[in-house]
């Protein structure tokens, strides 16, 4: 999913430092407004340690596709060959703290989930006693919704984890689904690390979700100052803008005096968390409730500023 | 000395207030360390209405420098490097492929002409806060950087050898990122329980059977607290999850403009206990809690 050569599909990228800001509720609303516009779209999870974008979309589970991918690879200890030296203890073969000695067993204890699979630990053993094998990290899904276009996400198997690799394998398992689509809606994952860089590598444009809060405000600031390395445009949405007013005022004056996008805000609206209960979107939950609104709007700034670009 | 850990899964659910509004709250008889090991995010500071000033330590982590003078070209360092970083061609000194480098430094203690050599790179600050009864830990990820893990490590090695074996804590409370991902396995690995905070809804349910499924195979206690509890009229996820894991639902947090505005401007809700008294419905839930882990 790199450059815009692939039938130029435009990848579009939410995401917002802090987690629980709304980002998959925004990403579910404007999927369903681009769609409802005619688009084709094709929605991805990359947040794949808490995938939740499908659980707002009524997905058909007979045509469901899976994929389980083996990413990681961790080490494992060959009882036989081991001489009890404890040399893997004493110089310290492995530096993530994933090599224990059982005292009483006089032998080494692998802990898998701390294991990196450097590979240390076999290629340094003098009897080869540890191997180091690939495992299942991660399953990605692809579903059709009820509207009919494809939604993929990707989610880790718990302790196999190597979330950013999981998101690159998720995005490149969606490149089977993209043709004829024109627009690629990816929810992104909390943070600023490793997934939110593999998330958007590649992206055209990047929609930035903050709530007037000191802490999304931080969050949101270190996020921009990601995707300002990556060169990629961006604009920025306020949710639940009414929660407090000084925080309001704060982010607009951000906004102005860095000259960023501002593509607008959505009120506290209670049917949103009951959207969420329900399991829809809240553009089919209750699409004349202020935060529908008030995301068609957004929606309407969003392909203004796309058509420029 | 007891250890606790404050995780949830999802993002937002309020991990952060409930961590610090606990460490804020026990302090008032304890001696308490409260750890922010939300290392991409950190929000503790901004919770308890404090800055950061100067780092206490700069954090760098290991990549490979290869001398070319020393290098004989054998491309073993590539060979047994298994994330790709070494990019070798044949006759030619290898390229470091920074992104993909783990740190492990396999290639420098493999390396037969010892032409690896260690270029430590910044990867994140940790700082320092020390108060009256509750010190705080912070870690911090440079932007940019992939390496919040060895970041985390750093700083939970830092904690104990510089703080909790040289000061007498009752309490420390640590703080995770939501995901249940690598950073917060290595986050929890010294707590001896975890709470896990969650909010009533489809997606909380989703995120919480994922963090307790690491907490059981990381062989950790956990307890649930269900936060803005009257948000949304969801019934029965979160208690389905509770018995699955045999967790107990310890406090539902009920939805309280009180802790909206205190939050905002950053003062721990705990600290106004005069202010609100103790039968405030945020505050006696803090106590109750408190009450379960002191007692």
């Amino acid at each position: 999913m790199s450059g815009n050569q692939d039938n130029h599909v435009l990848k579009l990228g939410v995401v917002s430092g802090k987690g629980g800001v709304g980002k998959s509720t925004i990403t579910a609303a404007l999927i369903n407004l681009m769609h409802a516009d005619g688009k084709k779209i094709v929605g991805v999870d990359c947040d794949v340690d808490a995938p939740n974008l499908a659980l707002l979309f009524t997905v058909d589970k007979n045509e469901m596709d899976t994929k389980t991918v083996r990413t990681t690879e961790k080490a494992y200890w060959i009882e036989e060959r081991c001489t009890h030296c404890k040399e893997c203890i004493d110089e310290k073969f492995c530096l993530f703290n994933a090599l224990k000695w059982n005292a009483e067993k006089k032998i080494p204890v692998l802990d898998v989930i701390a294991c990196e699979g450097c590979g240390a630990c076999s290629v340094l053993c003098n009897h080869d006693a540890f191997g180091i094998r690939p495992i299942d990290s991660g399953t990605m899904y692809s579903t059709v919704t009820g509207d009919d276009f494809p939604l993929i996400y990707g989610e880790t198997i718990i302790g196999a984890s190597t979330s950013g690799k999981m998101v690159s394998e998720t995005k490149e398992f969606a490149l089977h689904y993209l043709e004829g689509a024109d627009h690629v809606v990816i929810d992104g994952p909390p943070g600023i690390g490793c997934p939110v860089l593999a998330t958007l590598t590649g992206l055209d444009f990047v929609i930035v979700v903050m709530e007037p809060f000191p802490t999304s405000f931080h969050d949101a600031s270190r996020v921009i100052e990601v995707i300002n390395g990556f060169n990629i445009p961006f604009g920025i949405v306020i949710n639940r803008c009414d929660a407090w007013d000084d925080g309001y005022k704060d982010i607009k004056k951000f906004i102005k005096e860095n000259n960023y996008t501002y593509l607008g805000d959505i009120p506290i609206d209670m049917k949103v968390p009951e959207s969420v209960t329900r399991m829809l979107s809240i553009i089919k939950h209750a699409p004349d409730s202020p935060a529908s609104i008030a995301l068609k709007k957004i929606h309407e700034n969003l392909e203004k500023v796309l058509n420029r670009a | 000395m007891k250890t606790i850990g404050v995780s949830g899964g999802k993002g937002g659910t309020g991990k952060t207030f409930v961590a610090v509004n606990l460490a804020v709250g026990l302090s008032r008889d304890y001696k308490v360390l409260l750890i922010d090991a939300d290392v991409d995010n950190p929000n503790c500071s901004i919770l308890l209405g404090e800055s950061l000033d100067e780092p206490v330590k700069m954090v760098t982590c290991f990549f490979p420098k290869i001398d070319e003078e020393k290098c004989i070209k054998c491309g073993k360092c590539s060979r047994i490097c298994r994330f790709h970083a070494l990019f070798y061609i044949e006759e030619k000194v290898p390229m470091l492929v920074e992104p993909l480098c783990k740190s492990c430094t396999l290639c420098q203690r493999i390396c037969p002409s010892k032409a690896i050599e260690a270029d430590e790179k910044e990867i994140g600050e940790l700082f320092f806060k020390k108060g009256g009864n509750m010190d705080l830990l912070v870690g911090r990820l440079r932007t940019g950087s992939a390496k919040s893990t060895p970041l985390i490590m750093q700083m939970m090695e830092y904690a104990n050898d510089e703080l909790i074996s040289k000061k007498d804590y009752d309490f420390v409370i640590v703080d995770t990122s939501p995901g249940a991902h690598c950073d917060v396995e290595h986050a929890l690995s010294e707590v001896e329980r975890v709470i896990c905070v969650t909010e009533p809804t489809p997606l909380g349910k989703h995120d919480l059977d994922r963090i307790l499924q690491l907490c059981k195979i990381v062989g950790k206690d956990a307890d649930i607290i269900i936060n803005r509890s009257d948000m949304a009229d969801y019934k029965g996820g979160i208690e389905e999850i509770s018995e699955k894991f045999g967790s107990k639902i310890i406090s539902r947090i009920p939805l309280s403009r009180d802790v909206m505005e205190t939050y905002a401007r950053g003062i721990p809700i705990m600290s106004k206990m005069e202010t609100y008294g103790e039968n405030h419905e945020v505050i006696k839930e803090f106590i109750h809690v408190i009450g379960g882990i002191t007692g």
